[in-house]
C-alpha cells in the first residue's frame, strides 16, 4: 500500500473518477482513478493537489483519491 | 544448459583437467557497438531543416535550408573523406529559395536530394557520381499545401526509392519504380498534424514519425510501409507508440531521423515549452534480436545539444555520422575487443535468481592496466562489457562456453608487498533493470485486453535494453491481461518482479537476454552429477512448504474465489495459507492459476542446500539435474539449480562451482 502525491487534471462527477497526474510524470496522465465519495465534487477543482492511496502499487483499479487539499 | 562440445563435456568431467577461463572487454552494449560520438565540427549555420546522406564512395552529402528571414535558401555540401582535418563550414548553394523541407538518400554512386517548395512543388537534384556533380532540379509532384513538417527518403538495393512526406495529418508516398514515378499515396491513419518523418529500407520501409493523435496528444511512433518483408508491399502497419505528451502539456516531438547500424537507431526532438524550456535531441535504440514491427525500443536518453531540428543519421562501413547544419560527429563502428585472459589471476561469478556479479583480477605488475578507458585500454572502462567464458584445455584445443556478459561497474588498482593487480567489479542485467527507472506512468489494459503479462514484461526489459527469449512458458503468461500500471520511480525490477508474482514462469539473465522459464515437476535433467562428473561435497536439505493453501479472490465486480492445496503438506503440517487478492482476476481458472503458482513456488523452496562440483562451463540457472550421491542416499534425483557461484583461484588449484539447489 503506498500513497502517491497527484495533480488533478480533471474530475467526472458522473463516475467519481479523477485523470490524475502523478508527481514526477510529466507527459502522461492515469485516467479512471477513483475518488473516494466523501469528497466533495465541488472541492475537485483542476490543478488542485490530490493524495492517491494505492492499495497495490501496479493495480490503478485498485488506487482511489482519498484527499484533495490547496 | 547451454550446449557444449564433446571434447568439452569430456574435459570437463575428467578427475583432472586443465582450466581456461576466457575473459575480453568489448565496446558492445545491448547486443551490438557501442557509439562514442566525437564531435568534429561546430559551427555557426543557423538551425533549422537539413538532411544528410552517405554515397558508396564514403563522401559525406549534407543539405540545409536557411531560415526564414534568409529566404529558406537550400544548400548542399560534400565532404569527399570526411575525418577531424575536413572543413565542414563550405556550402554550395543550390539556387532554390523558399524550400519548406529538406529529405536526402543515397545508394551506391546515386545520391538524391528532395525538397519542397513554398508553391507546393516537390523537387529533386540527383547526382550519379556520390555527389560531384548534379543535375537540374526535377519537378516530381505537388503537395496538397504548404503545411509541410517532415520529409524522407530511403533507396531499395535494386535501385527503386519512396519519397514520405507530411502535409498536416496526411502522410504520403511517393515511389520511383524502375525511374518512374508514381503517383502520390495517402497513409490509411487518422491522426491529428504530422511533425516530421524519417526512414529507412529493409525489406520494408521502416518510419518513425512525429505528430499529435486525433485527440491532440503527442507522439512518436514507429510505422511500417510494406514491401513484402513484415508487411504486405503497399500496405501501412499499425502506429506503435515510442514516446507521448498529452495535449496541453507542455511537451512535444518533431525532427526524428533513423538509421540501421547493427540494429535501428533513432534521434528525435524532444521539446519543453515550460520554465528552462529546452529542444532536446533524444536517442534510442532498438533491441537487438527484435523486428521494426516489434516496437521494441530501449528507453530514450537525452544528447547533449540543444536543436528544434534535429541530428540526421547515416553510416558508412567504418562510422556512424551524425549532422545537423552547425555540427558533425562521429562514431566508430568497429566491435574492439580487448582479451585479458593471460592476465586473470583469479576469478569469482556469482549467479542468483535476481542478480549476478563478476569479479576479476587482473596482474598489473608491470603496469599494464595503469590507465583504463585510454589508447589500447580504451575498450576496458567503466561501463564497457566483460565477457566472460569458462572453460577447459581439452584434447581440441582450449575450448569454452561463451554467452555470460557483465558491464564494468568499478574498478580497484591493488598494490600491495610488492604486487599490483587491477580488479575489475562488473554486474549482470539486473542491475540494468534496478538501474531503468520509469519516468513516467505506464498503463496497460485500460480499457480493453491489450497486452498480456508477456507483452508488458518484454516492454519492460526492452525499455532496460534486454531482449527476451522464451524458453518455455505458462499459459497465465499470456493469457492474463492485468490492467496493470508502472508509476514514476518504479524500478524495472520492482516491476519484472512484481509481472512474475503473477505466473510460474521465471526468467534468468545471460547477456542482454533474459530467458522465460515455466519450471515444471516434469522437467526432466539436462545434465547429471555425481555419475560421471565429480561431486566434491554436498547438503541436501527437504523442508516444509512456507505456504500449502492458497485463497485467490477476484476483486472485481461480484465474488471469485478459488482455494488451492498441497494435500500431503496440509495432513502433516496443518494448513499455511496465502491470501491472494488481485481485481484483475475475473474468472475461477485465473484464479486457480494463481493459486498454483503461488504453491508452485513454495514447493521449489521446500528444499534447498548445494553441491560443489569441478567447473560445468554450460550450466544455467533453473536447470534440472540429475544428482547421484551415495552418502546422502541420492540416486539420479532430480534437483533445479537455483544459484552458481564459480570460483577460479589457479594459486589454490581450484577451479569449482557451487550449484545452490531447489526442487524441481
Amino acid at each position: 500500500m503506498k500513497f502517491r502525491k497527484a495533480e488533478l487534471k480533471s474530475f467526472s462527477s458522473g463516475s467519481y473518477t479523477a485523470t490524475v497526474r502523478l508527481a514526477g510524470s510529466y507527459k502522461v496522465y492515469l485516467e479512471d482513478v477513483t475518488v473516494a465519495r466523501n469528497l466533495p465534487a465541488a472541492e475537485m477543482v483542476a490543478g488542485r493537489r490530490l493524495a492517491v492511496l494505492f492499495f497495490d502499487d501496479h493495480s490503478p483499479g485498485e488506487a482511489v483519491v482519498v484527499a484533495v487539499y490547496t | 544448459m547451454r550446449e557444449l562440445t564433446s571434447t568439452l563435456l569430456d574435459a570437463q568431467k575428467q578427475a583432472t583437467a586443465v582450466p581456461y577461463v576466457r575473459v575480453e572487454a568489448a565496446n558492445m552494449i545491448g547486443g551490438v557497438v557501442r557509439l562514442d560520438w566525437t564531435r568534429l565540427y561546430t559551427g555557426s549555420e543557423s538551425d533549422y531543416f537539413h538532411a544528410l546522406a552517405m554515397p558508396a564512395d564514403g563522401s559525406l552529402i549534407r543539405a540545409r535550408i536557411t531560415p526564414p528571414a534568409d529566404s529558406r535558401k537550400l544548400y548542399r555540401q560534400r565532404i569527399a573523406s570526411p575525418g577531424p582535418g575536413s572543413d565542414f563550414s563550405q556550402w554550395t548553394y543550390t539556387g532554390q529559395y523558399n524550400t519548406v523541407v529538406v529529405a536526402a538518400a543515397a545508394l551506391g554512386t546515386e545520391v538524391s536530394i528532395f525538397w519542397i517548395n513554398t508553391a507546393r512543388e516537390v523537387r529533386r537534384i540527383k547526382s550519379t557520381d556520390s555527389g560531384v556533380s548534379w543535375g537540374s532540379p526535377e519537378l516530381l509532384d505537388y503537395s496538397p499545401t504548404t503545411a509541410i513538417y517532415g520529409i524522407a527518403a530511403a533507396y531499395k538495393p535494386g535501385g527503386d526509392l519512396a519519397l514520405f512526406f507530411a502535409d498536416q495529418s496526411t502522410l504520403y508516398v511517393k515511389k520511383c519504380i524502375g525511374g518512374q514515378w508514381q503517383s502520390k499515396v495517402a497513409w490509411d491513419k487518422t491522426t491529428g498534424d504530422l511533425s516530421g518523418v524519417a526512414v529507412v529500407y529493409d525489406g520494408d520501409f521502416a518510419l518513425m514519425v512525429t505528430g499529435k493523435d486525433a485527440s491532440g496528444n503527442f507522439k512518436l511512433w514507429s510505422l511500417l510501409h510494406g514491401d513484402g518483408a513484415a508487411v504486405t508491399a503497399g500496405t501501412w502497419s499499425a502506429l506503435l507508440e515510442l514516446a507521448a505528451a498529452p495535449s496541453g502539456g507542455a511537451f512535444e516531438y518533431r525532427q526524428p531521423f533513423l538509421v540501421k547500424t547493427g540494429v535501428f537507431r533513432c534521434f528525435f526532438i524532444e521539446k519543453y515549452t515550460g520554465e528552462e524550456a529546452y529542444s532536446r535531441p533524444f536517442r534510442s535504440q532498438a533491441i537487438s534480436g527484435t523486428g521494426f514491427a516489434d516496437g521494441l525500443w530501449r528507453e530514450p536518453v537525452p544528447f547533449n545539444l540543444s536543436s528544434e531540428y534535429g541530428l540526421a543519421m547515416a553510416h558508412d562501413n567504418d562510422y556512424a555520422w551524425l549532422s545537423g547544419p552547425a555540427g558533425v560527429w562521429r562514431a566508430p563502428l568497429a566491435a574492439l575487443t580487448l582479451d585479458l585472459t593471460d592476465d586473470v589471476i583469479s576469478l569469482r561469478q556469482e549467479c542468483s535468481e535476481t542478480g549476478g556479479s563478476l569479479t576479476v583480477e587482473l596482474r598489473n605488475d608491470d603496469g599494464r592496466y595503469s590507465v583504463l578507458g585510454q589508447g589500447d585500454l580504451s575498450v576496458l572502462d567503466i561501463g564497457r562489457r566483460i565477457e566472460f567464458s569458462p572453460g577447459y584445455i581439452t584434447s581440441a584445443g582450449s575450448e569454452s562456453s561463451a554467452g555470460l556478459s557483465y558491464i564494468l561497474e568499478s574498478f580497484d588498482h591493488v598494490s600491495a608487498g610488492g604486487k599490483a593487480g587491477l580488479v575489475l567489479r562488473a554486474v549482470d542485467r539486473w542491475t540494468a533493470l534496478s538501474d531503468w527507472k520509469a519516468r513516467h506512468q505506464f498503463r496497460w489494459n485500460r480499457t480493453s485486453d491489450d497486452t498480456n503479462v508477456l507483452g508488458i514484461i518484454r516492454f519492460v526489459l526492452a525499455r532496460a535494453g534486454l531482449g527476451l527469449a522464451v524458453r518455455s512458458q505458462s499459459a497465465a503468461m499470456t493469457g492474463f491481461y492485468p490492467d496493470f500500471t508502472i508509476s514514476p520511480g518504479d524500478s524495472g525490477r520492482e516491476v519484472i518482479r512484481k509481472l512474475l508474482s503473477f505466473v510460474p514462469d521465471v526468467i534468468f539473465l545471460e547477456g542482454n537476454v533474459a530467458c522465460l522459464v515455466n519450471p515444471l515437476a516434469s522437467d526432466s535433467a539436462v545434465y547429471s552429477y555425481g555419475d560421471g562428473h565429480q561431486v566434491f561435497e554436498g547438503t541436501y536439505r527437504r523442508g516444509a512448504m512456507k505456504t500449502n493453501r492458497v485463497q485467490v479472490e477476484g476483486l472485481g465486480d461480484g465474488l471469485i474465489l478459488a482455494e488451492s492445496f498441497t494435500w500431503d503438506q496440509i495432513d502433516r503440517l496443518y494448513d499455511r495459507l496465502q491470501q491472494v487478492g488481485d481485481r484483475d482476476i475475473d474468472s475461477v481458472s485465473e484464479a486457480q492459476q494463481r493459486g498454483q503458482a503461488c504453491l508452485r513456488q513454495s514447493e521449489i523452496e521446500s528444499e534447498g542446500g548445494s553441491i560443489l562440483v569441478p567447473v560445468n562451463c554450460g550450466q544455467q540457472l533453473y536447470d534440472v539435474v540429475a544428482l547421484t550421491d551415495p552418502r546422502a542416499g541420492l540416486d539420479a534425483v532430480n534437483k533445479r539449480v537455483m544459484g552458481i557461484v564459480l570460483g577460479y583461484y589457479p594459486r589454490r588449484g581450484e577451479y569449482r562451482q557451487r550449484l545452490d539447489l531447489g526442487a524441481v
